[in-house]
């Protein structure tokens, strides 16, 4: 009795043992292909023939990865990383919200992380409706609601993978992304993470076909730029914050969007992919003779920038009057159309930086996003 | 003692003009304008460096009297955090940058008051001072709570105030600080006597003709006018009030305030002009944050005052 019992331990633990061994997928032996980017270099989408995985890179090297997330039938790969049908997502920057609404894909957002962020219509109508509520900021994330509803939660890095929200979201097992997208160099490989939400939401032909006609936008602009404009302003961006200057380097997408738009960027030669902080003198001191000055905080008219600082009418773009500031949309909470449609739509962007900087090609012409402050 | 006083008054001359000509990692005059980056640049940072720091660090000598508490100052006693609220309902109410020094002014008046009503009551030092540090912290709390409530531009300008700064002072409003500074030093140094009088209680003082709750409510009008005025402008300023009028009694071993009180106004200052120096992107041209530069220079004198204590 005893030697049958061991032998049908024996037997199950070897029979459990095989089924496991045969049911494990390993994803790398399999075949797979991966969509080409155009611009983009912070992700990837790769096909295999029953799913599809994203994976998301910490930089255009792509050694480290941020995160992945697969889509499809398979088993035996962590939950947490398959994306469910029917998932609710959480968007913790009104930057995703803007994508996933680009590609009409609203009604799948379930959270947001503050609702007066958002300005698009349909949007704001699902936020009247209860349909789609406030989850918090990643300072203030309300863990319970998501770990209860398990959304997909489309967020950012701080701090590298220890970041202590990230790690919390593991435990909990609530799906996350990292989206990396704010590190792209090229306004257009920002723009191009349209593809990721087209895999996530099932909208891969509208993502698609939005792509490119943004691109198709984008370089017709580019191409208008380098045929006629002879003389390029030469153009700042932001403003003080906290008796210093953040200042874009001369590898971010802003830098490139002035160059596209026809313009110099004061700091262009500044080999830096991120920010750098810089003192107002110092600042002053480069960018004082510039002829525009672009994105200046929050301020709608001169007069605000100057009652905040006396200072800032030194610079030769405020006494000329070439300020101009991307908040022309603002609705009623102050949530601000570029921050939540600017980075989806770059050739938009990029038209309204052309008529900024050379206002006289389209004197009949007023830009989307911005504003001429007077 | 005057020698202490002649010593650090020159230390302090000599780090005001190290920032004007060097304060930013480059020298002035190697500037295309030279006059111009002096006049609205260097001489605004190092005017405000100079008066906020001294006048925080005599505000900090009055109140660690007042409270017989080594370990209060503006910012940990709450008093910053009062002149912070009431600067945040002022720009969240939309009032511009000329009701700002008023607002904080009043904050820091009404939140010192508030102390020295509860100190009427409560006679642990100790107790008075985790009361302080609790009302900062409720304040903090109200003002986080206002900033969720607030709409999303008004709190931008809340958000630029509350990063302590000395070059974000312009020239008008660095000589204003800077005009308030000999009147703080004067009226401290007027009542110096009386101040000494605190030290001993108030019986003793009675005794000796002084009416203490005049000398109290003195402290604290200097205190409040001194805090609020400096946080006004250059916003909240971590550190020196707490640190430096203890640098100033580990060099003079005396409690009189008539040495306290300069030598506490110049240790101040030259800690905040070497703060400002550091930060303003001497070390490598990386610029740093004030406030971040300030504690890494007080926190190990304020440590030494706790171990100090304990043993």
């Amino acid at each position: 009795m005893r030697y049958s019992l061991i032998f049908c331990s024996i037997l199950i633990w070897l029979s459990c043992n095989s089924n496991n061994t045969h049911n494990s997928i390993n994803l790398e032996a399999l075949d797979w292909q991966e969509d080409s980017n155009s611009y983009a270099s912070n992700f990837a989408i790769q096909r295999y023939t029953e799913h599809t995985r994203i994976l998301v890179f910490k930089d255009k090297n792509r050694k480290d990865t941020l995160g992945k997330l697969y889509k499809g039938h398979f088993q035996n790969i962590p939950l947490d990383y398959v994306l469910l049908n029917g998932q609710k997502l959480a968007c913790l920057s009104s930057v995703y919200a803007g994508f996933v609404d680009a590609i009409n894909a609203a009604q799948q957002i379930g959270y947001v992380d503050e609702t007066d962020f958002i300005y698009s219509k349909r949007l704001r109508s699902l936020i009247d409706s209860g349909k789609i509520k406030e989850c918090g900021t990643e300072s203030d994330l309300n863990f319970e609601v998501l770990a209860q509803q398990k959304p997909l939660v489309f967020t950012y890095e701080i701090d590298g993978q220890g970041n202590s929200v990230i790690e919390r979201m593991k435990k909990l097992k609530i799906p996350f992304l990292i989206c990396n997208d704010f590190r792209e160099n090229h306004p257009l490989g920002r723009a191009e993470w349209l593809k990721v939400f087209g895999v996530i939401c099932n909208q891969q032909h509208v993502a698609g076909q939005l792509f490119d006609e943004i691109v198709s936008h984008y370089e017709s602009t580019l191409y208008f730029c380098q045929e006629n404009i002879k003389t390029k302003p030469t153009v700042f961006s932001g403003a003080m914050f906290g008796g210093n200057w953040n200042v874009s380097g001369g590898n971010t997408f802003i830098a490139q969007f002035i160059k596209h738009a026809g313009g110099t960027y004061i700091f262009e030669d500044d080999n830096i992919d991120g920010n750098k902080l810089m003192t107002f003198e110092n600042f002053y001191i480069r960018c004082k003779d510039a002829d525009v000055w672009i994105n200046p905080n929050h301020y709608h008219t001169l007069q605000e920038i100057k009652s905040e600082d006396n200072r800032y009418a030194l610079f030769k773009a405020f006494k000329n009057k070439r300020v101009y500031n991307n908040n022309r949309l603002i609705n009623q909470y102050g949530g601000n159309a570029y921050w939540e449609m600017g980075v989806v739509r770059p050739d938009i962007v990029l038209k309204d930086l052309l008529i900024c900087m050379h206002p006289y090609f389209f004197e009949n012409e007023n830009p989307i996003f911005y504003k001429h402050l007077d | 003692m005057i020698k202490t006083i002649v010593i650090f008054g020159l230390l302090t001359v000599l780090l005001f003009t190290f920032d004007v000509l060097f304060g930013n990692g480059t020298f002035l005059f190697n500037q295309t304008d030279s006059f111009l980056i002096f006049q609205q640049f260097r001489l605004p940072r190092a005017l405000s460096a100079l008066a906020a720091g001294g006048m925080l660090s005599v505000s900090g000598l009055l109140m660690q009297n007042v409270f017989k508490n080594p370990l209060a100052g503006p910012d940990v006693l709450g008093i910053s955090q009062g002149a912070a609220l009431m600067v945040a309902l002022t720009l969240l109410a939309g009032v511009g940058f000329g009701g700002i020094i008023l607002a904080a002014c009043l904050g820091a008046f009404f939140y010192l008051l508030l102390l020295v009503w509860a100190s009427k009551y409560i006679k642990s030092s100790i107790t008075l001072l985790l009361i302080g540090v609790m009302g900062g912290f409720i304040i903090s709390a109200i003002i986080s709570t206002l900033q969720v409530i607030s709409q999303a531009e008004a709190l931008k300008s809340y958000v630029i105030w509350s990063m302590g700064s000395f070059s974000k002072v312009e020239a008008i409003y660095a000589w204003i600080i800077f005009a308030f500074a000999p009147f703080i030093l004067f009226f401290s140094m007027y009542f110096s006597k009386a101040f000494d009088t605190l030290l001993l209680g108030n019986q003793k003082a009675q005794l000796l003709g002084i009416n203490s709750q005049k000398v109290f409510f003195i402290a604290i009008i200097i205190t409040a006018i001194a805090t609020g005025v400096s946080t006004a402008f250059c916003g909240p300023i971590a550190f020196v009030g707490l640190a430096a009028p203890h640098l100033c009694k580990w060099f003079l071993k005396t409690y009189k305030h008539q040495w306290l009180i300069p030598v506490s106004f110049f240790v101040g200052a030259s800690m905040a002009l070497l703060a400002d120096i550091l930060s303003g992107g001497i070390i490598g041209g990386f610029v740093l944050p004030l406030n971040a530069t300030l504690s890494i220079l007080a926190a190990p004198v304020i440590i030494y005052v706790i171990v100090k204590k304990t043993l």
